[in-house]
């Protein structure tokens, strides 16, 4: 199976894919020594991939300025390659994800513990260890919260029960149990929600990787996706290699085809749909609609879809004053709610920052995506786009990105795989580490 | 508190300009124009539920709700229209009302080729006019493109009726239906470049007792696969019948 000796070195392409993401940098302008002693304290809210990134980069950009993180976990496990996990290919050991290099390379200072409040006038953070802290710039990258009881009956405790893994790390170890428990024959129900939600492929690639374990393991088992919209990202490459690779064991339903779960019942790990389909599952994962993560809504700025509306030059927000927000929790379509998308916006932001300390001007930014999705560990598709300001709003470059090749040969999709690999080794060492 | 409290004032004055601008909007939108009377057009009472920001403007949910309480005695709303200011043709979906209905609330899919603007027209018995109106603004996010152009049969399959689990006499109660169409738009064209003949579900008749009490009008605003949910106050002999542009008919009962 592990046929990964294509023409393409992995090892050159992850050089490039680093040196890549450094050349993505829009010119983080460098302050030189800074006569007057303080250059400010940033306090960052979530140490993912926008908030750990912008913690180094603001670093980067000038080490004068004081730098805390707040987050409550010792390691952060990525969504991600998570999927890798639940399939059983990966250990979640190796998706976690330490600060110990921020601290001890770039002298940011962590402090474990949850922000629970925020008052932007006074510019001060409550943390749950009881401490309040002051800052010149917040900057949160809060990530998700589910929308708990947008589908009746599933609320926090029926997520203990109907995993929807959609953030890593214990949730993807309940999934990956009733996936280890399920008998052969069964089925493997995903309930999606529609845009916008973290990930856009991420259900799909699930839905492959899922198969994938199915398919060695327990071959007579199905997965069924119910889907709430009709169009998903990669549909045309996504359906052509399910038929090609696992035949009929994955049935997507879309929202026309009476897919949108309205009800759900996780003690009988049941279903029902829109139109009043009742569907019985051996393991059963629900991925609810999602908003911005509480801490958005406590400093005030969430507007009434759930999502911080931000200034697209910047990342600051539009409501509140020397608040930045990164992430899956910004309005910054078409921009998608990705890993990736969140490093770049960390790097803007951090830039921003940097330079409104300097009280000097933001550079122009711009942005880049990239989204694999493995549709088995050797099988590879992405889709890709650059992102720049135009008339106060974020757009695609014309002509930049696009998706696979819907013809492409095997050759090409395992190549994909083995970027996917690189990807995620510089990411994530781009993010937390020092490498490259 | 004090933050929220300074921005909620700010919030209302930039709301300001975009009140002034309405009596503006409407009138470029020729079929609009055209649907309004001499009468004074009433802003207030509609409200409409539409995404900031729609992340596949193939189909935008909208949900409308209009406030019966405003309506004098045996006044009632004959038609609730929706237009589109950037659509290749304004007219998304009609509803025509041939009973008195207490609540009026209306969900569905419509298509938006662009960022535009949707408006909502109310007309009741009496021939009193409101007018409501709702930015979007339409980006295909980064990830969504799927690169599937296929294009499905057009015959309607599959009609669809979900009636309230737990409906009470004596109170409205939300009815959902579907039917699966391609709802060609006649705006598309093949990898060939040839034009996809225009392919529309024109209507679907709700009746109760044999009696029409709801007629939806589908356009090309109206997404594929058209869905219409709408409080009815009696939820029993009812019979959903769809036309399309071929002269077909479907009838489904709940």
């Amino acid at each position: 199976m592990s046929n990964k000796n294509t023409n393409f070195s992995t090892s050159r392409r992850r050089l490039l894919k680093g040196l890549g993401m450094v050349g993505l940098l829009p010119a983080i302008p460098t302050i030189a020594a800074n006569t007057s002693g303080h250059a400010g304290h940033v306090i960052v809210v979530g140490g993912g991939f926008g908030g750990a990134t912008a913690a180094k980069y603001i670093k980067r950009g000038n080490p004068k300025i004081d730098v805390t993180l707040i987050e409550p976990n010792s390691t952060f496990y990525t969504c991600p390659f998570s999927n890798l996990v639940l399939a059983g290919e990966r250990s979640l050991d190796s998706i976690g994800h330490s600060y110990e290099e921020l601290k001890s390379v770039f002298g940011v200072n962590v402090i474990h513990a949850f922000a629970e409040d925020i008052d932007g006038v006074a510019h001060k953070v409550t943390l749950s260890n009881g401490s309040v802290l002051s800052y010149d710039r917040l900057l949160l990258s809060p990530g998700i919260d589910m929308r708990w009881n947008a589908i009746e009956g599933y609320d926090e405790a029926a997520s203990e029960k109907a995993p929807h893994a959609w953030k890593a790390g214990n949730q993807t170890l309940l999934l990956r149990k009733q996936l280890e428990d399920m008998e052969d024959g069964g089925t493997f129900v995903m309930s999606v929600p529609a845009d916008p939600f973290r990930c856009p492929p991420g259900p799909y690639e699930r839905a492959s990787l899922v198969a994938h374990y199915l398919k060695q393991h327990k071959p007579r088992s199905k997965v069924l996706i119910l889907d709430s919209k009709d169009n998903f990202s990669k549909q045309g490459l996504f359906t052509s290699a399910w038929k090609d690779i696992y035949g009929d064991m994955i049935e997507w339903v879309g929202v026309s085809g009476d897919g949108r779960v309205v009800r759900v019942d996780a003690d009988k790990r049941e279903v029902e749909t829109e139109f009043g389909t009742l569907h019985s599952a051996s393991a059963l994962n629900i991925i609810p609609p999602q908003k911005a993560g509480f801490i958005a809504d406590r400093a005030g700025v969430t507007n009434e879809s759930g999502w911080v509306p931000v200034n697209p030059n910047t990342f600051e927000s539009q409501q509140v004053a020397d608040i930045y927000v990164v992430g899956d929790a910004t309005l910054a379509a078409p921009m998608p709610k990705s890993g990736f998308a969140a490093n770049t916006q960390g790097k803007v932001a951090a830039a921003a920052i940097v330079a409104s300390l300097a009280g000097i001007t933001a550079p122009d930014p711009y942005w880049a995506n990239t989204c694999y999705s493995l549709v088995n560990p050797d099988y590879g598709i992405s889709v890709a786009g650059v992102y720049k300001v135009e008339d106060n709003q974020i757009i695609t470059v014309p002509g930049s990105g696009g998706l696979s090749a819907a013809d492409a040969s095997l050759e090409i999709r395992q190549a994909e795989a083995a970027y996917a690999v690189g990807w995620y080794e510089a990411i994530t060492q781009d993010t937390w580490g020092t490498q490259y | 508190m004090s933050v929220r409290s300074i921005l909620a004032a700010f919030a209302l004055v930039s709301c300001l300009p975009a009140i002034a601008q309405t009596t503006n909007d409407w009138q470029r939108v020729a079929p609009l124009a055209q649907a309004v009377n001499s009468e004074v057009v009433l802003s207030k009472g509609i409200d409409i539920t539409l995404p900031l920001v729609a992340e596949n403007g193939a189909a935008v949910p909208l949900r409308v709700n209009f406030d019966t309480s405003q309506l004098a005695e045996s006044e009632f709303i004959r038609s609730i229209r929706v237009f589109s200011s950037g659509n290749p043709n304004a007219e998304v979906i009609d509803f025509h009302f041939e009973a008195p209905f207490s609540r009026i609330e209306l969900s569905t899919r419509i298509r938006l080729s662009e960022s535009q603007k949707v408006f909502v027209l109310a007309e009741s018995n009496q021939g009193r006019q409101w007018l409501s109106q709702r930015d979007v603004r339409v980006t295909v996010s980064g990830c969504l493109m799927t690169g599937d152009d296929s294009v499905d049969a057009a015959v309607m399959s599959s009609p669809r009726i979900a009636l309230p689990r737990n409906a009470r006499s004596g109170e409205a109660a939300e009815v959902r239906t579907l039917i699966n169409h391609p709802m060609e738009t006649g705006f598309r064209e093949t990898a060939a470049g040839e034009v996809i003949p225009q392919q529309l579900v024109e209507s679907l008749t709700i009746k109760q007792n044999d009696q029409p009490i709801l007629l939806v009008k589908f356009h090309t605003g109206t997404s594929a696969n058209p869905f219409v949910s709408a409080f009815l106050d009696e939820v029993d002999n009812l019979l959903f019948r769809w036309e399309d542009q071929l002269g077909e008919h479907i009838e489904e009962k709940p």
